[in-house]
């Protein structure tokens, strides 16, 4: 691993301004030249300090190290040149970037760029930070994600009893948490070191992209810094301590852990405050007081219109619950409660053993048994649901379905054919780097890592099966089917390689298909060669591309592709949708247009193919969006802004090449052209985490 | 049990183990499951090769009591045999990775050839040529004249093979023509590949199957072939185009065994889902008759030669002999249906002519805490208690629940394991190893264990030193009369006093193989002292068996595995101990032991009155270890237990140790001061 010397430039401030953190270069082994264009100061490891004491000062001080007065005053970017890794054909056709090749070989003053930026917010690197930057990326543009992380992070913050809201102040005070004081994690209740540390990490990661968010409402163009989440992220796996460089799967792998036990904590509160809610209930029906009914939704900004609906559904599902966890005892105490209930009052909870979410909205009425099957309109009620099923639970385990599959590992015999199989849930699947045909076609490449991925392994030789039919060791042969596939399946490729000297990197070549055929046992189970007859299948929406010697040094680039959330499925049919428009529903209509251009939607088209009659009337409504929005798109989502000159063929998706703070669009061809490269082992920038995530097959 | 085998001795160095099989000296019976027939029609005899290492011959003029004789050689499954010379010499292929020569008439082993490196899987005969080709799980294929191989001899006991090159893959299934035109083989590579024996020639690949392919026949003039794979599929090839002529899909799952009659008109398969059927190649539309349904997979099966019945050859001990329907008959359906789907097929017999019974093979086992005892139970159910050490039979217990036998025989007792149980073959293969239970690793004591009488001084004894003394006592006993004779470093006429402390029955079959499963060498332990294998046993007996047989002299000897302990006063004695040393003693030092050093050693020492006491005590014939109990944990400690016993079952920490000693008042009516 090489070691990697800071270097820093020092250069005078305007004296009004807040000194910036210090920024350390990034640098890989293959030594390429940069341009050194940022503004630093001595070395400071007391980052947050330093952002404390700016916060002292006064000013608004964001992740950005600048403050808003200054953000349109000193642009000093540090942009990375990739010049011996792009062809230069690629790097003329990006005006983006030109002024980039001014700076490349100057190492000395700073550059001062202009104003136009990335079409994205970034994300700067602090330091062999690149692993986190490419990994934040592909996160911040896997579908739904953002929309799943949001609903997650805003539950729990309810159940802490504060309100993520999206509003201007709301918003200072969640800048003011995310510099390191008191947020809500820490005040959830009964929660051991090391979950609220971890929810605490996920809380910080869902900052982030509210900050990047806000740095494109705004037109932002600084990076932001993401010093804040990295140290929260360290204080749950100290691994990431130190200045070195990190393999991103292991990053990734440890983000995704994270926000799978903050979903369980979740959970656990939910199961909590029931198990609270039914005491209360008993304590309720003895005192015959107004039921309680546990309002689960994010705000208090209820509606007599909402009300009306979804009351009556509410009741039938507290009781169902309370009797179904009460052994079917307390179905006459269920109707106790409804006859002996109050009409329109509110009962706020400032009982003890209640936590305090339960502030009540929500009267009984009165006499009112309710059919078990009255659902919602928009879905969101499911009272035949169980207690603890996600449809009661607003953020359920969202990382299960998302990023979790199930393996089944099957041994056959070869003497007795018995079958023996072993289940196995896994986040991502780790291909091994084959042999192939540089010619081959989409489709070939396809069933390449296909075949690659359900290899058969022979048990022979020495390492023999034991067979406890045949009671001896016998030859077997060994296959993982998949019983399930996530929704965004992650494979790994294995590029890594034990040797003498430690674990190398496999440069080999292997190409990347940007369509998977589906592996899953239903899928599979059909006649194979016929992919079309699959219900679904893959699609490319990430790349983690690594540069470097081996993989825990060097470089990592991410490329995904350009997604707006505003066109996203998931929060145009978000549960959690309020009814009413909320505050700053639309996206600011002043210095940009609505990011939808035709050009835009159509690139889109492929991608979110339902949606489409949605996208169109956000389309016609260009200032007012649906009604059944979703919050999240105004607190995290993304904006892409796509003023770049680059011509996308008109179906084909836009892409986003992420290197640090460095983002600039590609059209799909010219992604193509990157991952096709064939380098040898110097030039050795290889793809080496692929993102999909499954399309339905009309 | 690992689920993975471990991989053999590393750096070359091959550790021998020692094995003997816990049987009756007569085994007429097969026991789990037969892999292959052979029937010979001059002398109206079958052969059959059993997963319990045995070839059975059997008379089929005698129905009532076929048994003739039992082949006795291989160790492990034997997986295929052939019959050459018109009946007179039997190859022999088995997964002990040997092939054996023998001679039919007479049951005996000619030769053995080792040059397969993993189990041998398959034979083919070449009628015509008298020759026979093996292959196996090596991937090689070996051709070899019978002729030569019969009349190898101690002096002339070279062969040339030639080899059939180029498959990458294990061989399950091998077939030749009669006049050894053509041979194929069948492996996980789905793909058979054809040679010229005569040239070692590659001739084709026949592709389509898409799994392991078992079975294998082909026609005389090698036009055509016929396979039956795991797939569950049978194709007919045609060898002459290349290609698959057709498929048949008639079984559910593997097809295992074929056969097919001379004229190539009719094919009779079978495999996994137990059915029998048999399909007439002329008129391939023509559903397939089922001729009956075994009990078990079927393994092989052999037609006489008139085609009038069919054996067949099953995972489960017993033989089938089932009537063959005539060619041209037609497939009955059983129900109403006119659809002669196969699972609706009425058997042609619905039982077998007559059946060569089979004996339950054991499937579970089960060792007592003392190391020396074991229960079974078979696949009937039935319970048995064997002593590992006298290598018998102790008693037969019927069909007794398995799990309460343990139960009840469970006594607090720790005893190192020091063998391995082997039930591969359905009896008890014991392995006497030094790797992860040493075999000398057992240390009781004599009179504890019974091995000697109670009035003669107690011993240390070493199970596996006394068991190894036992199985090589016909070699060892010319020698302890010979004052002189030493082997391996060691005077063997010094352990001749407690030599014969145990004895094992002479018809135990001793084995000498390699950890992995490569035999060298294979004897009954009453003919260890015969000259032939008296010298080959010289050669044979790894160092650490004669280290382990010699253990007097063994300098490691004194070397015990010893545990360490604190011993103190109970604290209801109120004794004050000043010294708390750590002390150490054998593992299998007894509790009395410990308690006569507690009252010499420590009471004494202690200038307390015990030693005063003594002096002035009228009853001073109570033995010293009668005065002082010992306590572990507060449980008064048995004086016979020993050290390690309590350790393991009492104590059970992985901390030290700690004994509490107590005096013991001897009865009131002594005159004693208190």
């Amino acid at each position: 691993m090489t070691k990697v010397i800071p270097e820093h430039w020092v250069l005078e401030t305007d004296e009004n301004s807040i000194p910036p953190p210090s920024k350390r270069v990034c640098l890989s082994s293959s030594k390429r030249a940069r341009s050194h264009a940022n503004q630093t100061y001595p070395k400071s490891k007391n980052f947050t300090q330093q952002m404390a004491n700016s916060h002292d000062i006064g000013a608004v001080v964001n992740g950005y190290g600048l403050s808003e007065s200054l953000s349109h005053h000193s642009h000093h970017h540090n942009h990375h040149s990739h010049h011996q890794h792009h062809h230069s054909h690629q790097r003329n056709s990006s005006p983006d970037e030109s002024s980039n090749s001014d700076n490349a070989s100057s190492g000395a003053a700073p550059s001062v760029c202009p104003a136009t930026s990335a079409p994205v917010a970034t994300l700067s690197n602090l330091g062999n930070t690149c692993f986190l930057n490419s990994v934040l990326y592909t996160l911040r543009f896997a579908p739904s994600f953002l929309h799943n992380l949001h609903h997650l992070v805003s539950d729990l913050a309810e159940i802490a009893g504060r309100h993520t809201s999206t509003s201007i102040k709301a918003k200072s005070s969640s800048l003011g948490r995310s510099i390191g004081s008191k947020s809500w994690s820490k005040d959830l209740p009964l929660l051991n070191n090391t979950d609220a540390k971890i929810a605490a990490a996920t809380e910080r990661l869902h900052d982030l992209f509210e900050s990047l968010h806000n740095s494109e409402f705004k037109d932002q163009t600084e990076p932001f810094q993401p010093e804040v989440f990295l140290q929260s992220l360290r204080d749950v796996n100290p691994m990431f301590e130190g200045n070195q460089q990190h393999d991103a799967h292991e990053l990734l792998v440890c983000l995704i852990d994270n926000i799978r036990e903050t979903c369980r904590t979740l959970m656990k509160y939910h199961e909590m405050q029931q198990s609270m809610e039914l005491k209360d209930k008993e304590a309720v029906v003895m005192n015959s007081l107004p039921a309680v009914t546990q309002h689960t939704r994010a705000s208090n900004n209820k509606t007599s219109f909402r009300l009306k609906n979804s009351a009556s559904t509410h009741i039938k599902k507290t009781i169902n619950r309370f009797s179904r966890s009460k052994n079917r005892n307390s179905n006459t105490n269920g109707k106790s409660l409804l006859s002996n209930s109050f009409n329109g009052k509110s009962v706020l909870t400032e009982k003890q053993n209640l936590p305090e979410e339960l502030n009540v909205s929500l009267p009984v009425m009165n006499g009112d048994v309710v059919k078990s099957d009255q659902v919602d309109g928009n879905g969101e009620l499911d009272c035949a649901s169980p207690p603890a099923s996600p449809d009661t639970n607003s953020s359920y385990n969202f990382i299960a379905d998302d990023f979790q599959g199930v393996s089944v590992q099957c041994t056959v015999c070869l003497e007795c054919e018995q079958v023996t199989q072993r289940q196995e849930t896994f986040c991502d699947i780790c291909v091994p780097i084959i042999k192939h045909d540089a010619k081959d076609q989409e489709e070939r490449v396809s069933q390449l890592y296909r075949d690659s991925i359900v290899m058969d392994e022979f048990l022979v030789e020495s390492n023999k099966y034991w067979c406890e039919q045949c009671c001896r060791y016998n030859e077997a042969k060994r296959y993982v089917e998949y019983e399930t596939l996530p929704r965004l399946l992650t494979l790994q490729l294995k590029r890594f390689s034990s040797c003498n000297s430690g674990v190398e990197k496999v440069n080999e070549y292997m190409p990347t298909p940007f369509t998977l055929d589906c592996f899953c046992k239903d899928c599979s189970r059909g006649p194979c060669s016929d992919s079309s007859k699959q219900r679904h299948y893959y699609q490319l929406y990430g790349v983690i591309m690594h540069l470097g010697a081996t993989i825990a040094s060097g470089h990592y680039v991410a490329y995904v592709r350009a997604l707006d959330t505003a066109d996203c499925h998931a929060h145009v049919n978000c549960r959690h949708a309020r009814k009413t428009a909320s505050l700053t529903s639309a996206p600011t209509p002043l210095s940009h247009p609505h990011p939808l251009t035709t050009e835009k939607q159509s690139g889109l088209m492929r991608f979110f193919k339902r949606s489409t009659h949605q996208t169109q009337s956000m389309l016609l409504n260009d200032t007012k969006l649906s009604p059944f929005t979703c919050r999240s798109l105004d607190c995290c989502g993304i904006r892409v802004r796509n003023d770049s000159t680059v011509n996308s063929v008109a179906h084909e998706s836009l892409w986003l090449e992420c290197d640090d703070d460095t983002i600039r669009t590609l059209s799909e061809k010219d992604f193509r052209e990157i991952l096709e490269m064939k380098s040898s082992k110097n030039l050795a920038s290889t793809p080496y985490l692929l993102f999909y995530v499954r399309m339905n097959n009309d | 049990m690992a689920l993975t085998h471990k991989a053999g001795g590393q750096g070359g160095r091959k550790k021998v183990q020692v094995s003997f099989v816990i049987r009756e000296e007569e085994e007429k019976q097969h026991r789990a499951g037969v892999n292959s027939l052979q029937y010979d029609p001059l002398l109206d005899r079958l052969y059959s090769a059993g997963r319990d290492s045995i070839i059975r011959i059997w008379n089929c003029k005698n129905p009532k009591d076929p048994y003739l004789q039992s082949m006795e050689h291989h160790f492990d499954w034997v997986n295929d045999i052939v019959l050459c010379c018109g009946g007179k010499n039997l190859i022999s292929a088995s997964a002990d990775t040997t092939v054996k020569v023998w001679n039919a008439h007479k049951g005996f082993c000619m030769s053995t050839l080792r040059t397969h490196k993993d189990y041998v899987r398959a034979l083919a005969y070449a009628k015509d040529k008298e020759q026979v080709a093996s292959a196996g799980l090596d991937k090689a294929v070996f051709l070899w004249d019978v002729n030569t191989l019969t009349q190898l001899t101690a002096n002339n006991n070279t062969v040339t093979t030639s080899t059939m090159t180029g498959s990458n893959n294990s061989i399950y299934s091998l077939a030749m023509n009669p006049p050894g035109t053509v041979i194929i083989s069948g492996s996980t590579e789905k793909v058979l590949r054809v040679w010229d024996p005569r040239t070692s020639n590659k001739l084709m690949k026949l592709i389509g199957h898409t799994d392991n392919v078992k079975a294998l026949v082909v026609n005389k003039d090698a036009s055509q072939c016929i396979s039956g794979s795991s797939d569950g599929t049978i194709k007919l090839w045609s060898l002459g185009q290349q290609r698959c002529i057709h498929t048949f899909r008639i079984h559910e799952e593997g097809v295992w065994a074929l056969a097919v009659n001379e004229s190539f008109t009719h094919v009779i398969s079978s495999g996994r889902d137990c059915k029998v059927l048999m399909t007439d190649l002329r008129n391939m539309s023509k559903p397939p008759v089922l001729v009956c349904t075994e009990k078990a997979p079927v393994l092989k099966m052999v037609t006489t030669p008139d085609q009038a019945g069919i054996w067949v050859a099953t995972s489960e001990s017993d033989i089938n002999y089932w009537a063959l329907p005539k060619k041209d008959i037609s497939p009955v359906a059983s129900g109403d249906g006119n659809d002669s789907d196969v699972c609706d097929l009425k058997p042609y017999c619905s039982a077998p002519v007559f059946t060569i019974k089979g004996a339950p093979a054991i499937r579970k086992v089960h060792t007592l805490n003392d190391k020396r005892m074991i229960l079974t139970q078979d696949s009937d159910k039935n319970v048995a208690l064997y002593d590992v050490l006298e290598a018998r039979k102790l008693e037969d217990l019927g069909q007794v629940d398995f799990e309460e036998e343990i139960e009840k025989r469970h006594r607090r007792i720790y005893v190192p394991t020091w063998f391995n149980i082997d039930l591969k073959t359905g009896m008890l293969t014991i392995h006497l190893t030094q790797d992860e239970n040493d075999c000398l690793a057992a240390c009781v004591s004599s009179r504890e264990v019974g091995l000697t009488c109670p009035e003669e001084p107690d011993m240390r004894v070493n199970y596996g030193t006394v068991l190894l003394r036992a199985l090589l006592e016909h070699w060892l006993d010319p020698f302890t009369k010979d004052e002189d004779a030493e082997i391996g470093g060691h005077q063997i006429r010094q352990i001749a006093n407690d030599f014969r402390l145990v004895r094992v029955p002479g018809h135990t079959p001793l084995i000498f193989s390699d950890v992995g499963g490569r035999a060298f060498h294979r004897l009954l332990v009453k003919d260890a002292g015969g000259e032939n294998e008296s010298t080959l046993l010289k050669e044979t007996v790894p160092q650490w068996v004669l280290d382990g047989i010699c253990d007097k002299n063994n300098p490691a000897k004194n070397q015990f595995p010893k545990i360490a302990f604190f011993l103190q006063p109970h604290p209801s004695t109120g004794i004050k101990h000043m010294k708390k040393d750590r002390l150490a003693a054998n593992d299998f030092i007894q509790m009395f032991k410990v308690a006569e050093h507690v009252y010499e050693k420590v009471l004494g020492s202690d200038g307390n009155s015990p030693g005063s006491e003594r002096a002035e005590d009228p009853d001073n014939n109570i033995p010293s270890k009668d005065r002082v109990e010992l306590l572990c944990n507060d449980e008064v400690l048995p004086p016979y237990m020993d050290l390690r016993t309590v350790k393991h079952f009492i104590w059970k920490s992985s901390a030290d140790l700690i004994l509490h000693f107590k005096p013991i008042k001897p009865i009131p009516n002594s005159t004693q001061r208190s």
